[in-house]
């Protein structure tokens, strides 16, 4: 049995706990409780013919208050860039995150997720710049933890890349 | 040896637990810690446990653990903290700790410290207040989005005011010319009056929509057709209100603002309406809700822009046109009532904007 380390990372409270949770548990809360280190979740998840689990790296969400330790980083074989979609900043301290994040481990499969697509009304990241972002090579894929939207398109996409590569 | 037992003991009294590594497993070397049992039911002192399977974080930690073991560089390797659900889905915070004693491979799981629970708590906190003050901000932008729509509109009546002055100046007009034109000030005049008292009553409140008054959601869109009668006949379009029977058209919010989401859509239409055309108001009665739509027969909207129609008018982004500050305004309204406000393509390729508003009944108020 094939096993990837995927870490899900972006600043806190973008909705990657919530994502984690929705895609294993199929579960939602509105209430926020912040992680502390790391919380790790497996999920099999088939891919073609295969099968491939993944162990779902839930870190705390980096901001002003907290660094990310490289410790959490090591050994992961993808990786999703939190964003979400009705803050505008999130995006940006994704990336620069992402930055600090590819000296660590390369260049390894990464998706970025606009969650809370649910509040698509209300987001601030507008079209121009996810057509900035697909230009500069990502793929980004919309999601919502609160109703599911794409949540598990966005795990299995990033498994198959993970058997690519 | 008693010593040795003793020190065991305490161990686990201050909920650490102590393993020796083995052959492939760790063996309990002390009593085990409430908390572990929690998270391990079996735990028991002298007790193997696989705790790459038990924990998967240690999967990853032991990896660099057994580094450490083989030449042990600095006292202790830890892991840093992660979390570990138990099945009533309380969280603990745990640490692991590898150290080598007299050639002895010895791992210690403990609890976070107390210090690094305030450090929790104090995170949680200062994250908390962050998103408040997030939300306050984007609630302060909304005041000005109104703000500025409602300035928007009061110059448009304060225009007709203007042209029906100077129109008076012609000594040619006949007694009913001039009534006609006093007329048509006045009714000027006093809608300018409903926008101030709108503005008033948006910036007193504490709250981002007032609920008072019983509204005529049939009512409205008469007065509000009424109003943009002669923008219609100017661009050779007719208006046509189509009505299920039911005289219970008493809604959730206030006139004058239901009014104005009435002459927002419908005025929008207008714009996009080909001449010969009907622009339709329908009202429907959904039981708890009234549906009410604006259709045209213009061109619709195009896809890409259907996402973005009610959103905020947001500075820097693209063009976005009067239109949409008066759809954004319909939105935040409609949703501060309860309802909801959505676009799709008319049957015949125009467009349609449906908004539905609670209605007023006894257990609804
Ligand atoms: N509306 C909405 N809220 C979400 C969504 N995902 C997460 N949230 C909320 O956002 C807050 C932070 O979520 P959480 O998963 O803890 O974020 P994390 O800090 O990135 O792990 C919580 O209050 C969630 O209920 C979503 O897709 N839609
Ligand atoms: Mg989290």
């Amino acid at each position: 049995m094939i096993q990837k380390k995927v870490c899900m990372l972006g600043t806190s409270a973008v909705g990657k706990t919530s994502l984690v949770r929705r895609f294993v548990h199929g579960i939602f809360s509105d209430t926020y409780l912040t992680t502390i280190g790391v919380k790790i979740d497996k999920k099999v998840v088939p891919v073609g013919g295969d099968e491939v689990t993944l162990l779902l790296w839930d870190l705390y969400g980096e901001d002003r208050f907290l660094k990310l330790s490289e410790r959490y980083l090591r050994g992961a074989a993808g990786f999703f860039l939190v964003v979400d979609g009705t803050r505008r900043s999130t995006l940006d301290d994704a990336l620069q995150l992402h930055t600090r994040v590819h000296t660590v481990l390369g260049e390894i499969p990464g998706i970025i997720l606009l969650n809370k697509a649910d509040l698509r009304q209300d987001w601030e990241v507008e079209e121009e710049d996810i057509g900035h972002l697909a230009e500069a090579g990502w793929k980004v894929l919309p999601t919502s933890a609160k109703n599911g939207m794409g949540v598990e398109d966005a795990f299995t996409n990033l498994a198959a890349q993970l058997l690519d590569a | 040896m008693m010593k040795a037992s003793l020190i065991v003991r305490m161990l686990s009294s201050l909920d650490y637990a102590l393993f020796e590594k083995g052959y492939g497993c760790f063996r309990l070397l002390a009593d085990a810690p409430g908390w572990l049992i929690n998270l391990w039911a079996d735990a028991d002192i002298g007790r193997e446990i696989d705790l790459r399977t038990q924990f998967l974080y240690l999967d990853a930690f032991l990896e660099e653990a057994e580094a450490f073991w083989a030449v042990p560089r600095q006292e202790h390797l830890s892991s840093e903290i992660w979390t570990e659900t138990d099945a009533d889905g309380f969280e603990w915070l745990l640490e692991a700790i590898a150290f080598k004693e007299d050639g002895e491979e010895l791992l210690l799981l403990k609890l976070a410290t107390a210090g690094q629970q305030i450090m929790r708590q104090v995170l949680q906190e200062s994250r908390e207040l962050s998103l408040e003050y997030y939300q306050l901000c984007q609630a302060f932008n909304h005041r000005e989005v109104m703000l500025h729509c409602v300035v928007h509109d009061l110059t448009t009546p304060l225009a007709g005011i203007k042209s029906s002055l100077s129109l008076l100046n012609d000594d040619t007009l006949s007694k009913d010319e001039v009534r006609e034109l006093i007329d048509l000030g006045m009714r000027q005049v006093e809608k300018t009056r409903g926008l101030v008292h709108e503005v008033l009553e948006a910036f007193a409140s504490k709250v981002p929509t007032m609920i008072d008054g019983v509204p005529n959601v049939h009512q409205t869109a008469l007065e509000a057709v009424d109003m943009l009668r002669p923008v219609a006949a100017l661009r050779n379009v007719s208006l046509e209100i189509e009505e299920a029977h039911t005289s219970d058209w008493l809604v959730r919010g206030d006139a004058h603002r239901l009014e104005r989401i009435w002459y927002n859509l419908i005025d929008n239409a207008l714009r996009y309406a080909p001449p010969g055309s009907t622009v339709k108001l329908q009202l429907y009665d959904e039981g708890s809700v009234i549906r009410c739509s604006v259709i045209d027969e213009g061109e619709g909207v195009t896809a890409s822009m259907v996402p973005l129609l009610f959103r905020k008018f947001v500075q820097g982004a693209q063009q976005v046109g009067k239109a949409g500050l008066g759809l954004y305004y319909c939105r935040i309204t409609v949703e501060g009532w309860g309802g909801t406000i959505h676009y799709r393509p008319g049957e015949h390729g125009g467009a349609c904007f449906c908004f539905r508003i609670p209605k007023q009944t006894p257990n609804n108020p």
